[in-house]
C-alpha cells in the first residue's frame, strides 16, 4: 500500500475514500452520475477543492484513480453491461492496496502477524456508494454490488472488528454488510453465495452463503452503525448495532475472509470505520475476556503424566539455567531446596561469575584479559567474539565505564601485564571525560568555587604563553607520574599547571582536556609551525564575548560532551588559553550541532566523493568560523577534486579537528555500508591523521579512544573473510564508532548502545562461548524452551491459529 | 491414656465421640481444649457427625466457652470455630445455632481485644450469616459500626471478605440499609472496592447491591461516595468487565442495576445501557453455569422491569430470546423462574418483542406447562410472564386462543393461591377479558363471574382492583344476560361497597363497569329497568362524596349514559335531587364536570324524542337553558360546542 511517515517516523496507511460506481450503461450515463452526485455529500470527496474536510491529500490519489477508472469503464467495458460492479479490488485496473488492508490491530502482536505487523492501528476508511440512476433497475439482486478489502482478516489478529455506519438508507435499504472470501461474485450481497456472509439491513436476517437468510436480528437503517467482529480463535462472526452485541451470527468460519460491504439500491451510503474513529462497540472489553480466555486455557493445560516427571524436570530447567548465567548460590541453594544433586564445577561458575561481572559493570578491557587469562585460546580461536567484544570496549570507552588497559600489543594479542586501575572497584565508572568530579572531589574543590574563580581569573588576568609550556612541562612530569592512571590527568598535575586558567570549570572535562591539551599543541606545533600566532591574534577580538559568555555562567555539559568538544578544546586552549574554554566549547558545540543538522544529506554526500568533499570543506567551514582560522590556512577544495587527491588537506581538516573524522562515521546510518566503509579505511589509512604521541601510555582519553578505534578497523579488516560475520561486524563497528559524530553520545540516535542493558547480550555470548568451550550446552535448557515456544507461537500465526494474538509469552512469564 | 489414642481414630466412630465429648465440661481448660478440638476436627465436611454432636448437646457447652471471659483464649477459639464448622451443617443446624442465641454471642465478643478470637468469630458469623435461613437477628448500630471497624483498609483481608459477607446480609430492610449507610458503609466499602482481591471485592459489592436495593436514599449515598477520586459506579463498571471473574461481573451489575432502580442511575447513562445491560445478557449465554445464568436472567429482569428502551436493546442483544428460552428448558426452578420473570420484563412494553417472544419456538408451551408447575415461584412466574405477554392484542386472538392458556389460568384462580400470585393471574385474566379475546366467553362459561365477585370482596386492594377490572372488561359491550349476571352475581350491596372503597382506582373502575352496564343505548333501558334505583343510588353516593373531579366525571358520564335511554331517562327526570346536582355541576370549575353534565342535559332534551318538550320545559324551568347561554362565553371549545349543541334543542321551547 501507499505508506507514508509522520514525522515521529510511525508508518501509517493512506486512507483511502473508495468511491464505487455502478454505471451500466455509457459514457453519457457516467457524466450524468458525476453530475448528479455532485450535490450528495459524499462527492465531496470527488473534488479537490474540498478534500481538505476529509483528510490529507491521500483521497486525492484515490480520485484520480477514480476517473482513470471511469474513463476505463466507459471506453473498456462498454459492451459487458451485464458486469455488475465494475470495480472491484479484484480488477485488474485497480492497482493493489487500493483499499488497503482494513485491519485494524488490538493487543500487542509484534512479529505474529507478518507484513500485517507494519499496519497501523488506524487503518482506512472508505465510502463505498453506489448509484444507480436508472429507474427501474436497482430492484433486483442483480444490481448488487459488492466491495471488498484489499487484504483478508490475518487469524493472527485474534478478533477483528469493524463498524460500517449507514450514511443513507438510500431508496431500500437493501445493504448487506459481512464478509467474503477472495474470488466471491462481487455483484451479488454478501451473504448470498458460498464462502460469503452477511448481514441485512432490510429484514434483518444473516446469510450465511445462502440466498435465504435465518432471522438473526433487527433491520437497520439510515444512522444505524453496524458492526461486524470475527473472532479467530472460535472462528465465529458477531454482528452489533449501535454498539449492542446482537450475538453469533456464523460459526466454522472458513480462513482468510475479507470484510466485505454491499449495497443494492440507489443513494445507499456507508462509511466504514476501520479503527480509525472509536467504535461505538465496547471491543476492547472482548480483548480482555480473549486475552484472559487464553491465559486461563494455557495455565489450565493439562500435563500428560506420561510424559514424565515434570517437577524433576522443572527443576532441572531452573538449576541449569541458574548454573548457565553463574548464579553460584542461588544454584546451590535451589539444589538443596529441591534436594537434587548438585555436582557443577563451583571454580568454573565463580570464573565466570567474574568475567560476567565485569562486562556487566562495562569493564570490558578487565573481561578480555580476564577471559583469556583463564580460558586460554578461547578468545584467540574465535575472533569474531573477540572483535565484538573489542566493539563493545569500544564503545564503553566512549561511555566512560571501560578504564581503558594501556596495552603495547596491538589487537589479538593480549597482555596479562596491564595497569589495574586503583579504582576499578568502583561500581560506577566514569567517562575519560568526565573525571572533573572525581578530581574536584579529591581536591576539594567544587566545581562552582572553580567556577568562579575562573570567571575572576578571565576577568583579571590574561594568560601567558607560559601556561601552556607549563601545560607541557606538566605533561612531562605526567608521564613520570606513578599517579597518572588511564591516561588522565589528576590534581597534582592541574595543580602544578595552574589551574585557575579554567580548564576545570563547570563543563566537567577539567583534567581530561589537560591531557587533551598538550597532544593537541603537539600536533599543531609540528605541523603548523608558526601558525599558532596568527590564530592567537586572530582570536582576540573574541575574547570579550566569550568572557562574557563565562561570566553568564557556563552550561553544565553533561558528560556526553565528548572527543569532539575535546579536541574543540584543543585549538582553544592552545592559541588562546585567556579564553574562557566552557563558552568557546559551548558556541563551537551549538555551530557544530547546527552544521550535523545541515550537513546530513547522506544520499547527495555519498553519492559521490565530490560531494562528500565539498560537504566535508562546508563542515570544515563551520567548524573555522569560530576559529577563524586565516584564509591562505586553508585549504581550497575544488568540486571536482577526489578524495585522495586532496589526503593532504583531508589530513589537515583531521589534524585540527578530528570530531570531523567521527562526524563522517556518524553518517554511517545514513549511508550504505560500503560507503562508510571507505570513508574509515581511508581516515584510518591516513596514517599521519594518527596524531603522534610521543608517551603512548599517557595518551589522552580521546586519542586513544581513537587508538583503540584504528585498531578496531585494522582487526575488522583482518576479520574481513568469513562473508556473514563480516556484515555483522562491520555493522558493529560502524555502530560503535558513529558515538563519535555526536555531541552528546547519550542523546543521540546511536545512543543505545551505551546502554547498560546493551551489555547482556555481550555477556550472553561471552559466557555461551565459553560454556561451548567447556562442552557445556551454548544455551540453558529454560531459554531454549522459552525460544521453542516463542516459535511455536510464531507459527501459530502463520498457520491462522487466532488464540496466537492472545498468546503472549511475555505476559505469561510475567505472572 | 485411651485418649491419647483416641483422635485419629475417634473421628470414624460416632459411638467413640462420647468420652472426649465428656472431657468438654471439664474444669481442666487443657482437657477441655483437646477436646474441642476433637470435636472439631471431628465434624469437619460431615454432616452426620455435626448431627451427631449437636444431638449430644454440646452447642450450649460451646457458647457457654465461647462467651466466658475467664477460660483462656485458645479454647474460646476453637469453641468459635467448631461453632462455624457446626454452621456448614444443615438448615437444622444453622436454626438450633442461631435459636441458641450464637449471633448475639460472636457480636458481644468482638468487643473484645483478642485477634484470633475476633477473626474465629467473623468467620463463624460469615457462616451464620450465609446461611438462607431467615436470621431475624437485628444488628444494633453499635455492632455495625463494630463490625464496619475490622473491615479497615489495614485489617486482613479475611477480616474484610468477612465483615462484608456479615454485612450484605444484615440489611435487608429499608431500616437497615439506612443505618448501615449512616455509619459510614459506603465510603468504607468504597475503599475496600480498591483492593485487588475477589473475595474482598464480591461481597463488597454483594452488599452495596442489598444496601441500595429499593433504597434511593442510600442510593444516591453509593453513587456519590468515591475512594480516590473514582465514585462507586466507575468501580463497578471496571469490575463489570469481561476478563472479571463471572461472580464478579454479576455483582457489579447486580450493584448497577439496584443502583438504577432505586433511581440513582438513569437509564440512559452507558454504564447501565452499554455495560451493565449487556453483561447480564451476556451471561444469560448457554455458554455459562445455570446458577449464573439463572442469577443474570433475574437480575436482567429486574433491570429491564420499567424501561421500554432497555427492554428493546436487551431484546436485539445478543440473541438473548433464545438464551432465555434455553433457560426455560434446565432443571432448576431459580433458571426457569428467572427465564420467565426476564420475559414478563421483555416483553411489558413493547409489542414487537412480545411478538419475537411468542414466536420463539414452544415459548407458549412452556409457558402453559409453568402455570401448572408444582413449584410456585414458578406458577408465579409463569403467570407474570403471561401477564406481560396478554398485553398484545394480536397474540390474544392466536396464539393465547391456540394454547388455551385460560384453563390454566382459571385452574389457578380457583386453586386459592397466595394474593402474590392472585393479582398476577386476575392482571393476566383482565386482559384475557376483553372484549375482543376469544377466551372471555369459555371463561365465562366457566364461571369467571363468580371468581371476579369473589375477588372484589378480598382486602387487597390491587385483588378488588383488579377483579372489578376485570368485571368491567367483561361488561363491554356484552350481552345483556351478561350484565344481568355481573349485577346479580356482585348484588347491589357489593357495588356500593366498591364505590365507597378507600381505593380511587377501585371506584373508577366500578363506576366504569356501571357505565359499561348502562350502555349503549339499546341495555339502557334494560338495566335501569332492572337495577334502576341501585344505580341511580349509586351516582348519587359517589356525586356527594368528597371525590375528585375525575371520579364525579365518572359518574356523571353514567348519567349521561342513562339519559340516553328513553325509559331510563325517567329516573334523572323524576329525580330532583339528581337534576338539581347536575345543573349545579353545570356551573362547577372543573371543565370536565362541566362538560359531562352538559352533555346529560343534551341527551336528556334531546329533540324528536317522546316526551322531549316536557323534560325541555322542565329544565329550562330549573334555569338550564340560561345557565347554558352563560356558558356560551366559554373559551373551552369542546365545553362551547356542547353547550351550543345542547341550546339547539331547546329551540323548540
Amino acid at each position: 500500500g501507499t505508506v507514508g511517515f509522520l514525522e515521529g517516523g510511525c508508518p501509517f496507511l493512506v486512507t483511502p475514500l473508495l468511491r464505487i460506481r455502478w454505471e451500466p450503461q455509457t459514457v453519457a450515463t457516467i457524466n450524468k452520475a458525476m453530475s448528479l452526485n455532485g450535490g450528495s455529500s459524499s462527492l465531496r470527496t470527488m473534488t479537490p477543492a474540498t478534500t481538505t474536510d476529509i483528510d490529507t491529500g491521500y483521497n486525492l490519489v484515490v480520485e484520480n484513480r477514480i476517473s482513470e477508472y471511469i474513463q476505463l469503464e466507459s471506453l473498456g467495458f462498454e459492451n459487458d453491461r451485464q458486469q455488475g460492479i465494475p470495480w472491484s479490488p479484484h480488477s485488474p485496473s485497480i492497482p493493489p492496496c487500493f483499499l488497503g488492508s482494513p485491519i485494524c490491530f488490538f493487543g500487542d502482536m509484534s512479529g505474529q502477524c507478518g507484513e500485517a505487523a507494519t499496519s497501523p492501528r488506524r487503518a482506512r476508511k472508505w465510502t463505498t456508494f453506489i448509484d444507480n440512476n436508472f429507474s427501474g433497475h436497482g430492484k433486483t439482486h442483480r444490481d448488487a454490488a459488492s466491495v471488498q478489502a484489499t487484504h483478508p482478516i490475518p487469524a493472527s489478529c485474534g478478533l477483528y472488528y469493524f463498524e460500517v455506519k449507514i450514511v443513507s438508507k438510500g431508496r431500500d435499504g437493501y445493504m448487506g454488510i459481512g464478509l467474503s472470501a477472495q474470488g466471491v461474485n462481487m455483484n451479488r450481497l454478501p451473504g448470498w453465495d458460498k464462502q460469503s456472509y452477511g448481514y441485512h439491513g432490510d429484514d434483518g436476517h444473516s446469510f450465511c452463503s445462502s440466498g435465504t437468510g435465518q432471522p438473526y436480528g433487527p433491520t437497520f437503517t439510515t444512522g444505524d452503525v453496524i458492526g461486524c467482529g470475527v473472532n479467530l480463535i472460535d472462528n465465529t462472526c458477531f454482528y452489533t448495532k449501535n454498539g449492542h452485541n446482537l450475538g453469533t451470527a456464523f460459526t466454522d468460519l472458513p480462513p482468510n475472509l475479507y470484510p466485505t460491504v454491499g449495497l443494492q439500491t440507489p443513494g445507499e451510503v456507508v462509511d466504514a470505520n476501520f479503527g480509525q474513529e472509536p467504535f461505538m462497540f465496547d471491543i476492547e472489553d472482548m480483548m480482555k475476556e480473549l486475552r484472559s480466555r487464553t491465559r486461563l486455557e494455557i495455565n489450565n493445560f493439562p500435563v500428560p503424566e506420561s510424559q514424565g516427571e515434570w517437577q524433576a524436570i522443572l527443576n532441572k530447567m531452573v538449576s541449569t539455567y541458574l548454573v548457565h548465567h553463574g548464579y553460584c548460590n542461588t544454584a546451590e541453594a535451589f539444589a538443596h531446596i529441591t534436594e537434587q544433586p548438585f555436582n557443577e564445577d563451583i571454580v568454573s561458575i565463580k570464573n565466570r561469575q567474574k568475567i560476567i561481572k565485569l562486562v556487566l559493570a562495562g569493564r570490558m578491557g578487565e573481561a578480555i584479559e580476564k577471559t583469556s587469562r583463564l580460558y586460554p585460546g578461547l578468545l584467540e580461536n574465535n575472533q569474531n567474539l573477540l572483535f565484538m567484544l573489542k566493539c563493545r570496549q569500544f564503545v564503553e570507552m566512549v561511555n566512560g565505564s571501560d578504564i581503558e588497559v594501556c596495552y603495547k600489543k596491538c589487537i589479538g594479542g593480549f597482555s596479562p601485564n596491564f595497569n589495574t586501575s586503583p579504582r576499578s572497584n568502583s561500581p560506577v565508572q566514569t567517562s575519560v571525560i568526565q573525571s572533573t568530579k572525581s578530581f574536584s572531589n579529591k581536591s576539594k574543590h567544587m566545581v562552582d568555587e572553580m567556577n568562579q574563580q575562573n570567571v575572576a581569573h578571565n576577568g583579571t588576568s590574561c594568560i601567558n604563553e607560559s601556561n601552556i609550556i607549563s601545560t607541557e612541562d606538566s605533561d612531562v612530569e605526567m608521564d613520570t607520574s606513578e599517579e597518572v592512571q588511564n591516561g588522565r590527568g589528576d590534581a597534582c598535575m592541574n595543580g602544578k599547571t595552574g589551574s585557575t586558567n579554567g580548564y576545570q570549570n563547570g563543563t566537567s572535562h577539567g583534567d581530561d582536556n589537560i591531557s587533551t591539551i598538550h597532544n593537541s599543541q603537539e600536533l599543531i606545533c609540528c605541523d603548523n609551525g608558526d601558525e599558532d600566532m596568527d590564530l592567537r591574534t586572530l582570536r582576540c577580538p573574541g575574547n570579550e564575548e566569550a568572557n562574557r559568555l563565562a561570566r553568564e555562567g557556563s552550561v553544565m555539559y553533561p558528560i556526553g560532551l565528548k572527543p569532539i568538544l575535546g579536541y574543540g578544546r584543543i585549538i582553544v586552549q592552545k592559541d588562546f588559553s585567556e579564553f574562557d574554554k566552557s563558552s568557546e566549547i559551548q558556541s563551537l558545540n551549538r555551530s557544530t550541532a547546527q552544521s550535523v543538522k545541515c550537513a546530513l544529506r547522506p544520499q547527495l554526500l555519498l553519492n559521490n566523493v565530490d560531494a562528500l568533499f565539498a560537504e566535508l570543506h562546508w563542515v570544515s567551514r563551520a567548524y573555522r568560523t569560530p576559529f577563524r582560522i586565516p584564509k591562505n590556512r586553508c585549504p581550497q577544495f575544488s568540486n571536482s577534486s577526489v578524495f585522495e587527491g586532496h589526503s593532504e588537506s583531508v589530513r589537515y581538516w583531521f589534524r585540527i579537528n578530528p570530531s570531523v573524522l567521527g562526524f563522517y562515521l556518524g553518517l554511517r546510518s545514513h549511508c550504505d555500508g560500503t560507503v562508510c566503509t571507505s570513508i574509515m579505511s581511508f581516515c584510518f589509512s591516513v596514517s599521519d591523521i594518527d596524531i603522534p604521541c610521543r608517551k603512548s601510555c599517557v595518551k589522552p582519553a580521546v586519542e586513544r579512544i581513537l587508538d583503540f578505534g584504528r585498531e578496531l578497523y585494522s582487526m575488522s579488516q583482518r576479520l574481513n573473510v568469513d562473508k556473514n560475520s563480516s556484515e555483522l561486524n562491520k555493522k558493529m563497528l560502524e555502530d560503535a564508532f558513529s558515538l563519535l559524530a555526536y555531541s552528546n553520545p547519550w542523546s543521540s540516535p546511536v545512543g543505545w548502545q551505551l546502554e547498560p542493558s546493551q551489555r547482556e547480550s555481550i555477556c550472553a555470548s561471552l559466557n555461551s562461548a565459553i560454556l561451548e568451550s567447556n562442552n557445556k550446552p551454548r544455551r540453558p535448557p529454560l531459554e531454549v524452551a522459552i525460544a521453542h515456544a516463542q516459535e511455536l507461537v510464531r507459527l501459530m500465526s502463520t498457520t491462522g491459529l487466532g488464540s496466537c494474538a492472545f498468546a503472549s509469552l511475555i505476559d505469561i512469564l510475567d505472572q | 491414656m485411651i485418649f491419647e489414642m483416641q483422635p485419629f481414630t475417634a473421628f470414624m466412630n460416632v459411638e467413640s465421640t462420647r468420652s472426649y465429648i465428656d472431657e468438654l465440661y471439664s474444669q481442666d481448660p487443657n482437657k477441655c481444649l483437646s477436646s474441642i478440638i476433637c470435636i472439631k476436627n471431628s465434624v469437619i465436611g460431615s454432616n452426620r457427625q455435626k448431627e451427631s454432636v449437636i444431638g449430644q448437646g454440646i452447642v450450649p457447652r460451646l457458647i457457654f466457652l465461647l462467651k466466658s471471659t475467664h477460660i483462656k483464649v485458645a479454647v474460646r477459639i476453637e469453641a468459635a470455630v467448631t461453632i462455624g464448622s457446626l454452621a456448614k451443617g444443615t438448615e437444622e443446624h444453622i436454626e438450633l445455632l442461631i435459636n441458641s442465641g450464637c449471633i448475639e454471642i460472636l457480636l458481644d465478643v468482638l468487643e473484645e481485644n483478642e485477634p484470633r478470637l475476633i477473626d474465629a468469630c467473623l468467620c463463624c458469623l460469615r457462616t451464620l450469616s450465609q446461611q438462607h435461613v431467615s436470621s431475624s437477628t437485628k444488628y444494633s448500630v453499635t455492632h455495625l459500626q463494630k463490625l464496619l471497624s475490622f473491615a479497615g483498609p489495614k485489617e486482613s483481608l479475611q477480616r474484610q471478605s468477612c465483615v462484608a459477607n456479615i454485612l450484605s446480609s444484615a440489611c435487608k430492610s429499608a431500616a437497615e440499609q439506612n443505618a448501615l449507610c449512616s455509619v459510614g458503609a459506603p465510603a468504607m466499602f468504597a475503599s475496600l472496592l480498591v483492593i485487588q482481591n475477589y473475595s474482598v471485592r464480591i461481597p463488597v459489592v454483594t452488599c452495596l447491591a442489598s444496601m441500595c436495593w429499593n433504597n434511593q436514599i442510600v442510593a444516591s449515598e453509593i453513587v456519590n461516595t468515591s475512594c480516590r477520586d473514582i465514585k462507586i459506579p466507575s468501580y463497578l463498571a471496571t469490575l463489570i468487565s469481561r476478563d472479571r471473574p463471572i461472580e464478579m461481573q454479576l455483582e457489579a451489575a447486580r450493584c448497577l442495576t439496584n443502583l438504577h432502580r432505586a433511581g440513582a442511575i438513569p437509564a440512559y447513562d452507558p454504564i447501565i445501557t452499554y455495560r451493565t445491560l449487556p453483561c447480564l445478557v451476556r451471561l444469560c449465554q448457554v455458554e455459562h453455569s445455570e446458577v449464573h445464568r439463572a442469577l443474570a436472567a433475574d437480575t436482567l429482569a429486574y433491570l429491564t422491569e420499567v424501561d421500554s428502551n432497555l427492554q428493546q436493546v436487551a431484546a436485539i442483544s445478543n440473541q438473548l430470546v433464545s438464551a432465555l428460552v434455553d433457560l426455560l428448558k434446565c432443571p432448576s426452578a431459580a433458571a426457569r423462574q428467572a427465564a420467565f420473570r426476564a420475559f414478563a420484563s421483555l416483553g411489558a412494553n413493547d409489542e414487537d418483542i412480545r411478538k419475537r417472544i411468542i414466536d420463539t419456538k414452544c415459548l407458549m408451551d412452556r409457558v402453559v406447562d409453568g402455570l401448572c408447575d408444582e413449584n410456585k415461584d414458578i406458577r408465579l412466574a409463569a403467570v407474570r410472564c403471561l401477564h406481560s405477554l396478554s398485553r398484545s392484542v394480536q397474540q390474544l386472538r392466536t396464539t393465547f386462543q391456540d394454547h388455551s392458556v385460560w384453563r390454566p389460568l382459571m385452574a389457578l384462580l380457583t386453586d386459592s393461591p397466595c394474593t402474590e400470585l392472585l393479582t398476577a393471574a386476575s392482571s393476566a385474566l383482565c386482559n384475557l377479558l376483553l372484549e375482543f379475546s376469544p377466551a372471555k366467553e369459555p371463561m365465562l362459561e366457566q364461571g369467571v363471574v363468580q371468581l371476579l365477585a369473589t375477588l372484589t370482596s378480598q382486602s387487597d386492594p390491587s385483588l378488588r382492583l383488579n377483579g372489578v377490572w376485570a368485571l368491567m372488561n367483561i361488561a363491554f359491550q356484552a350481552e345483556l344476560r351478561v350484565k344481568s349476571q355481573i349485577l346479580t352475581t356482585l348484588g347491589t350491596d357489593q357495588i356500593f361497597r366498591l364505590l365507597a372503597d378507600s381505593d380511587t382506582r377501585v371506584l373508577m373502575k366500578t363506576l366504569g363497569l356501571l357505565r359499561n352496564l348502562v350502555s349503549p343505548r339499546t341495555h339502557t333501558d334494560n338495566m335501569m329497568a332492572l337495577h334502576g334505583i341501585h344505580v341511580m343510588q349509586g351516582v348519587v353516593l359517589v356525586l356527594e362524596g368528597p371525590h375528585t373531579p375525575e371520579v364525579k366525571e365518572q359518574a356523571l358520564c353514567i348519567l349521561g349514559n342513562i339519559a340516553d335511554g328513553e325509559k331510563a331517562r325517567a329516573h334523572i327526570m323524576s329525580n330532583e335531587d339528581v337534576l338539581k346536582k347536575l345543573i349545579d355541576y353545570m356551573t362547577h370549575p372543573a371543565p370536565c364536570l362541566q362538560e359531562s353534565s352538559v352533555f346529560c342535559i343534551n341527551n336528556l332534551t334531546r329533540r324528536g324524542e317522546p316526551g322531549a318538550i316536557e323534560r325541555q320545559t322542565k329544565l329550562k324551568d330549573l334555569g338550564v337553558v340560561n345557565i347554558l347561554q352563560q356558558l356560551l362565553s366559554t373559551s373551552d371549545t369542546i365545553l362551547f360546542n356542547r353547550v351550543k349543541a345542547a341550546l339547539t334543542q331547546f329551540a323548540d321551547v
